[in-house]
């Protein structure tokens, strides 16, 4: 227990400076919102529609202001989801690649602790560091959206978050991976960013786009309101297999 | 610390300690019921092995110079005062001589000879 | 006699160099055992083995009475052995307390008086991040934290390059008082050779992976002599076949024997021809170290 709360401290030290920018980035993204949520209002209240029928103008209207709330929460969710990508291979630098280049590894690992313990440490505070900072950000932001007086669908910007949150941990895990076995981070980095890349492929064709963990993650095949379960139950467990592959790494590892 | 290490010396350090202990003793600059200092302490002083001063002190127990008492420390013994070991250690010296003049091609004659040149070269003075 | 380590045979690949090639080591617990050899030789290597930093790709490894090469058994022996290399590098993001208070945090036990002796003795500006500090401190701070958890194994790789010459005496003096006069056992690859000399009891010359030479430093210097033999003329004697006869260089119109049974095989040899002048003279270990090395191995 003494072994993983020193560990945790120093892999929050570590993760210090990179944490604070990806606070930052997902506050401002969220605080950012509501104020262009409400331009978009008043553009759509002040719209001259007296040439329409009564009726007709109300429908529009009330088509327009649903409109809102889904374009709305469809931005705040694929921007999230992209932030959330580059903070992934960023944070997943800090791995055992890193280690092992700047002659720390040595140091670690000829004291009393596993390379499996360093290696889910290392893999638990990055990830949980990002998981909580996303949670954290959206209930930030529904809360000071309503704060505002703007009474947004909350359920339509929490729905997304299951399947980001699970496509997050498994491409966590794939860098994680890559960052146990590669002998220089940067390679490792460039590695990340091109399964990522590849993992998007099959949603450029309509038979495989489901298949594809980058359009799952991005929610982009799900009804808005609805969370895709199934997806980020997949996710979970390919992030599990990715996570064991690399203990594997790590475990063989020298340094 | 007076004790003088040479490690590039190919005298084994562990001699060179007993080497100079005993002249420490013969000078009387230590003395019967002297304490000498512990291992671990003259190991820190000399930064010499610990294991190399045991083994020079064994060395002068054997020889009697010494005696360690158990729990605290070693002492220099009475034995030490008197001659026994120093005849000991000036027929090695002689030894050690005839053997060298030997290699030059000089005979245990020789040595007598050019010593009792020497000696009485020290009367003439 | 118990062994701190026992290594047989160990071999260790980096891709078709074989920077090991079956490595025998035997260090008795309670010695301070020097690994010598040239660049290249092999002596990180092992020590990296010896602690699971690494794994050898052959032969049969006992450290303090654990499998070494078990690494279900790795943790509770790194829990036992200390080391510090000269090119290991810190947590430039942490202070010196931060080393200090990480590596208390991974060992069952820790000795923080001993910690503060080496950090007074040396005096490290104990707030300052490691990334700030000179390389001699950096060499400090490593030592001092190899001591921490009161090892029984102590195994450092080049632990005093970059301290000067003061600074070098008094981590000795810590490493001989504080480890080996509590029985502790030290292993440490070295350079240094005046400093092996004073302080290990026995040493190890390792050559392009093989331990070429090895033993107590006493033995090792009552028996490694050399002698010089001028022959009388005419005479055709194979000094190289003679006992104990390491290697035979010509000097002058003699003869310079490297021999390792102390000259007495030679004098033997030698007593029984008339006009044969054998002088015997002593080696330091660094002659012992270039004889060894500097000899081509089949």
């Amino acid at each position: 227990m003494k072994v993983i709360r020193t560990l945790v401290r120093k892999e929050f030290v570590e993760l210090r400076i990179l944490g604070l920018i990806a606070a930052v980035v997902l506050c401002a993204q969220a605080a950012f919102l509501p104020p262009v949520y409400g331009h978009l209002g008043r553009a759509f209240d002040g719209m001259d529609l007296s040439g329409m029928p009564g009726h007709l103008a109300e429908a529009l209207r009330s088509v327009l202001m649903s409109f809102r709330a889904y374009a709305w929460s469809q931005w705040y969710g694929k921007n999230l989801t992209q932030v959330l990508l580059v903070f992934t291979v960023l944070f997943s630098s800090a791995g055992l690649a890193r280690e092992a280049a700047r002659g720390t590894g040595e140091f670690l690992f000829s004291r009393p602790v596993a390379r499996e313990t360093v290696y889910a440490v290392k893999t638990g505070v990055g990830f949980g560091l990002l998981f909580l900072l996303t949670v954290g950000s959206t209930l930030l932001f529904i809360v000071v959206a309503r704060l505002a007086g703007h009474d947004l669908p909350a359920g339509w910007f929490l729905s997304g978050l299951p399947a980001s949150l699970a496509g997050m941990a498994l491409f966590y895990a794939l860098a994680a991976a890559l960052q146990a076995r590669a002998c220089e981070p940067f390679r490792a980095l460039g590695l990340s960013v091109g399964v990522i890349a590849l993992s998007g492929l099959p949603a450029l064709f309509e038979a495989t786009r489901a298949y594809s963990p980058l359009y799952r993650m991005f929610g982009s095949g799900a009804a808005p309101g609805t969370v895709d379960w199934w997806g980020a139950a997949v996710l979970l467990a390919g992030a599990a297999l990715a996570y064991a592959l690399g203990r594997r790494f790590a475990a063989g590892r020298e340094f | 610390m007076w004790i003088r290490i040479d490690p590039h010396s190919g005298l084994p350090i562990y001699l060179q300690l007993v080497v100079q202990l005993k002249r420490a003793i013969a000078s009387g600059q230590l003395r019967a019921g002297d304490q000498l200092p512990s291992v671990r302490e003259l190991a820190e002083e000399l930064t010499v092995n610990p294991n190399t001063i045991s083994r020079c002190f064994q060395e002068l127990e054997r020889d009697g110079l010494v005696s360690s008492l158990q729990g605290r420390g070693t002492f220099v013994t009475g034995a030490a005062q008197e001659g026994e070991w120093r005849e000991a250690e000036f027929g090695r010296l002689v030894r050690r001589l005839v053997e060298e003049c030997r290699q030059l091609g000089y005979g245990a004659g020789d040595v007598v000879a050019a010593v009792r040149q020497l000696a009485g070269e020290e009367q003439t003075r | 006699m118990k062994y701190a380590i026992e290594a047989k045979g160990l071999v260790k690949r980096h891709g078709s160099v074989r920077a090991l090639a079956g490595l025998d080591l035997i260090v008795p617990e309670g010695s301070v055992f020097g690994l010598l050899g040239p660049n290249g030789a092999g002596k990180t290597t092992a020590l990296k083995g010896l602690l699971g930093l690494a794994r050898f790709d052959a032969g049969t490894v006992s450290v303090l009475g654990v499998d070494a090469a078990d690494p279900r058994r790795s943790l509770e022996l790194r829990a036992r052995v200390g080391y510090a290399s000269s090119d290991m590098s810190l947590f430039g993001f942490l202070t010196v307390d931060d080393h200090i208070e990480l590596c208390r945090g991974l060992y069952p036990s820790w000795d923080q008086g001993l910690v503060q002796r080496g950090l007074d003795l040396f005096a490290l500006p104990r707030r300052r991040k490691a990334g700030a500090l000179s390389r001699g401190m950096r060499g400090q701070l490593g030592l001092i934290l190899a001591l921490g958890p009161r090892p029984a194994l102590l195994m450092l790789d080049e632990p005093t390059a970059g301290l000067d010459p003061l600074m070098r005496r008094a981590f000795l003096s810590v490493l001989l008082g504080e480890v080996a006069a509590r029985g502790g056992t030290v292993l440490m690859a070295s350079h240094q050779l005046t400093e092996v000399e004073r302080t290990c009891d026995r040493v190890a010359i390792i050559h392009r992976g093989r331990a070429v030479a090895s033993g107590g430093l006493d033995e090792l210097k009552l028996t490694r002599k050399q002698v010089r033999v001028v022959l009388p003329e005419g005479s055709d004697i194979n000094l190289a076949a003679l006992p104990g006869v390491v290697s035979v260089a010509r000097a002058g119109h003699g003869f310079a024997l490297h021999v390792s049974d102390g000259g007495i095989g030679v004098a033997e040899a030698l007593g029984r021809v008339s006009g044969a002048i054998v002088d015997t003279e002593a080696l330091t270990l660094e002659d012992i170290f270039c004889t060894e090395v500097g000899r081509e191995t089949p």
